[in-house]
């Protein structure tokens, strides 16, 4: 076998090889761009969308509208000066006081306030059954 | 040498006859190769080029009709409600040249759109031209119409429409656009000239654009305005909401408005902006300022006394007052009677050099301009002698547009700083650092004093909101009707401050020509009309505004009690 032939060879292999990479390459290159294009459009569409949607929020969110709704179904009219009123104005919320506790305390009864008797008794029930609702909600 | 190496060069090709047959073939393929080596090479060398440097051409070929559409912000709220948005729409166009059969064209187009020319459309399609426009800013459904007719010639193009939700609740302030989006009145014409527009189509879209227009505030302003010129069948109104620390301009009303979706009704000239545009005799809501000017000039105390028993004679003038007292009044009672009397008196003390001096300090000499496109310069008397001193004081014989009027009575309450009035966002500081000290801190004390107790005590009685502490001078300005004043025909106004211990927002009402009615008693002076809106809009806007309601205030001193009492 000459080297000279089998360089050739080679050569012409490495040629059809490099032009169908070269090929494939392109037409790779073109259907990213193509699918790029295509994404493009989709974003363009969507913003639009969001756009128009953001129009008609803005439409159906017109204070006339509301107002009109308002009043003709939910029957709420001008708010007056008296109704407005500051968390800051509402009372302070009261300290829970245990005021039997203090009674028993003040009585010199500590120790029975400490043990509760019917706290205890209600503990001591082992099976106290499915807890029954008050109320007419079973028959 | 360099012959040397040239001849060598040039023997490699041995061209010249008589060489050896087979050395020449060689060395012609050495030149093939060669030629061939350096075409690969300038390819090799482009593709790296391309690959590695961004080619700006290429980018500008892109879309044709992205140059066509010029990219608006968006416009919002102080809270962000959308208030004008740009949404995309089609526009259809015609290709005459490239039509086979014309009339066919056009008979197919009239029915999608029954209401263009037949004629002029059959004219323009025979034509020979390459565009023409058929229908800008179709609806999808339309567009589906046509692209199945499968005429050949048309075509769509996607453009930008300016939808604004809100209908005419806001229409002087943003304007309007014309149909190729280039804004044609109001802050859309602003904004094309201040540089917020976008048009080259690589660039992202702009931020959107917050104005210090809170929407509820506007609507409020417009409802009460509507329902007011609808009582007293008015002709015209108008209502302005302003932060009189920035100056920024939270709600601008003027009746009759438009829709801006319909560009055309912008232009219409009964829709004109009258807070703006239009200049009027403020009446009495003038005589706050010529108060304030006595008092700020240190010769004039809140208890000195002005003579008001008789009218004034000014040659074939009289100067009497609408309600005459025909006593002595103090400053405070000058004020709630609102004596043109006295406050004539005030101002010819004065003088009219001062009294010029000081009405240009606020601005009312001057046209003021806004970011609105349009404005107005007062008119001013040619001559300025003691008569006109006299009728300008309360606040005839000159006319001002409305917003020098807003701009004006805020400087009188917000410490004495004049801060020019803005459709877009200020800051405080921005404010300050932009406002001359036109009077004292201690006047602005002064008039915020006399502007509560005519809200308690005086003409603005009607303009009274339990709780918000509002302060405020009724104006009630006979028109001028052929050259002579009408008794018939008046223009209203309302200033009302609020609150007035620590003033935040000012709202100017006016009614053009109210009638007197049956709750009126046929008064229609402006107590009667403008003070109760007022009331209302206030009542409406100031929880909103986050103004907190005091119901334990208490009342202004009596001072009149005491002065009344010294005069006795």
């Amino acid at each position: 076998m000459n080297i000279a032939r089998v360089l050739n060879f080679l050569a012409v292999l490495l040629l059809f090889g490099s032009a169908l990479a070269v090929y494939k390459i392109k037409y790779e290159a073109i259907f990213h761009a193509e699918d790029v294009a295509r994404l493009e459009r989709l974003i363009e569409a969507e913003k639009a969308t969001v756009v128009m949607l953001r129009t008609e929020w803005a439409k159906l969110a017109r204070p006339d509208r509301i107002e009109a709704l308002a009043t003709e179904h939910l029957g709420l009219a001008v708010a007056k000066p008296e109704q407005t009123v500051k968390l800051s104005a509402l009372p302070e919320k009261p300290v829970e006081v245990d005021s039997i506790a203090q009674t028993l305390e003040s009585l010199g009864l500590e120790a029975a306030a400490e043990s509760d008797p019917i706290a205890n008794a209600i503990d001591s029930f082992d099976d106290l059954g499915e807890p029954t609702m008050t109320g007419s909600t079973r028959r | 040498m360099k012959q040397n190496l040239l001849r060598r060069f040039i023997s490699l090709f041995h061209l010249s006859a008589g060489d050896d047959a087979r050395a020449v073939s060689r060395s012609r393929l050495g030149l093939a190769l060669l030629a061939f080596f350096a075409v690969y090479a300038i390819v090799a060398g482009r593709l790296v080029m391309l690959a590695t440097v961004p080619d700006a051409e290429i980018k500008a070929k892109v879309d044709a009709e992205a140059a066509l559409a010029v990219r608006r912000p968006d416009i919002v709220d102080r809270h962000g409600r959308l208030l004008a948005a740009d949404v995309v729409s089609t526009s259809l166009y015609a290709e005459p040249r490239r039509m086979i059969d014309p009339d066919e064209a056009a008979d197919l187009v009239m029915t999608v759109f029954p209401d263009l020319d037949a004629e002029d459309l059959r004219r323009r399609f025979a034509s020979d031209r390459g565009f023409e426009w058929v229908k800008r800013e179709i609806t999808p459904e339309q567009k589906a119409e046509i692209f199945r007719l499968g005429v050949p010639g048309l075509g769509f193009l996607t453009e930008k429409r300016r939808i604004y939700p809100n209908g005419p609740l806001v229409s002087h302030i943003l304007g309007a656009v014309n149909i190729d989006n280039h804004g044609i009145a109001g802050l859309e014409k602003y904004l094309d000239t201040a540089g917020y527009m976008v048009t080259d189509a690589s660039k992202p879209k702009p931020r959107p654009i917050t104005l210090p227009l809170d929407l509820g505030v506007q609507h409020a302003v417009r409802d009460e305005l509507m329902k007011s010129m609808k009582e007293f069948s008015a002709i015209a109104a108008s209502g302005t909401v302003m932060d009189v620390e920035t100056g920024e301009i939270v709600a601008l009303v003027s009746l009759p408005d438009f829709d801006p979706n319909s560009a055309a009704d912008a232009l219409k000239p009964e829709a004109i902006n009258r807070v703006n545009v239009g200049v009027f005799e403020m009446g009495s809501t003038f005589k706050a300022l010529t108060v304030a000017m006595a008092l700020d000039s240190g010769r004039i105390h809140l208890n000195d006394t002005f003579d008001a028993r008789t009218p004034l004679q000014f040659g074939r003038f009289r100067i009497d007052d609408f309600h005459p007292t025909r006593r002595i009044l103090s400053v405070p009672e000058v004020f709630l009677h609102s004596s043109n009397i006295g406050t004539a008196k005030m101002a010819l003390m004065l003088g009219v050099d001062a009294h010029k001096a000081f009405l240009k300090k606020m601005g009312q000499l001057d046209r003021l301009r806004t970011e609105m496109p349009e404005s107005s310069a007062p008119i001013l008397p040619q001559r300025w002698g003691e008569l006109n001193t006299v009728t300008i004081s309360f606040g005839h014989g000159i006319a001002v547009a409305p917003i020098q009027t807003v701009m004006a009575t805020a400087a009188l309450v917000n410490g004495g700083k004049l801060v020019p009035p803005t459709f877009m966002s200020r800051t405080k500081q921005q404010a300050d650092d932009m406002s001359p000290q036109v009077i004292k801190p201690s006047t602005s004390d002064a008039m915020r004093y006399l502007l509560r107790l005519n809200a308690e005590k005086g003409s603005a009685k009607k303009a009274n909101v339990p709780g918000y502490r509002v302060g405020g001078k009724t104006g009630t300005a006979e028109k001028v009707i052929n050259g002579r004043y009408s008794k018939e025909k008046v223009m209203n106004t309302f200033t009302a401050v609020f609150p007035t211990d620590k003033p935040r927002y000012m709202l100017l009402v006016v009614l053009d020509e109210p009638k007197g009615t049956k709750e009126t008693f046929g008064f229609r002076t402006s107590g009667w009309n403008t003070a109760p809106t007022a009331s209302k809009i206030i009542e409406r806007i100031a929880p909103l505004l986050d103004v907190e309601p005091k119901m334990d205030t208490v009342n202004a001193p009596p001072v009149m009690a005491s002065v009344s009492e010294q005069l006795r």
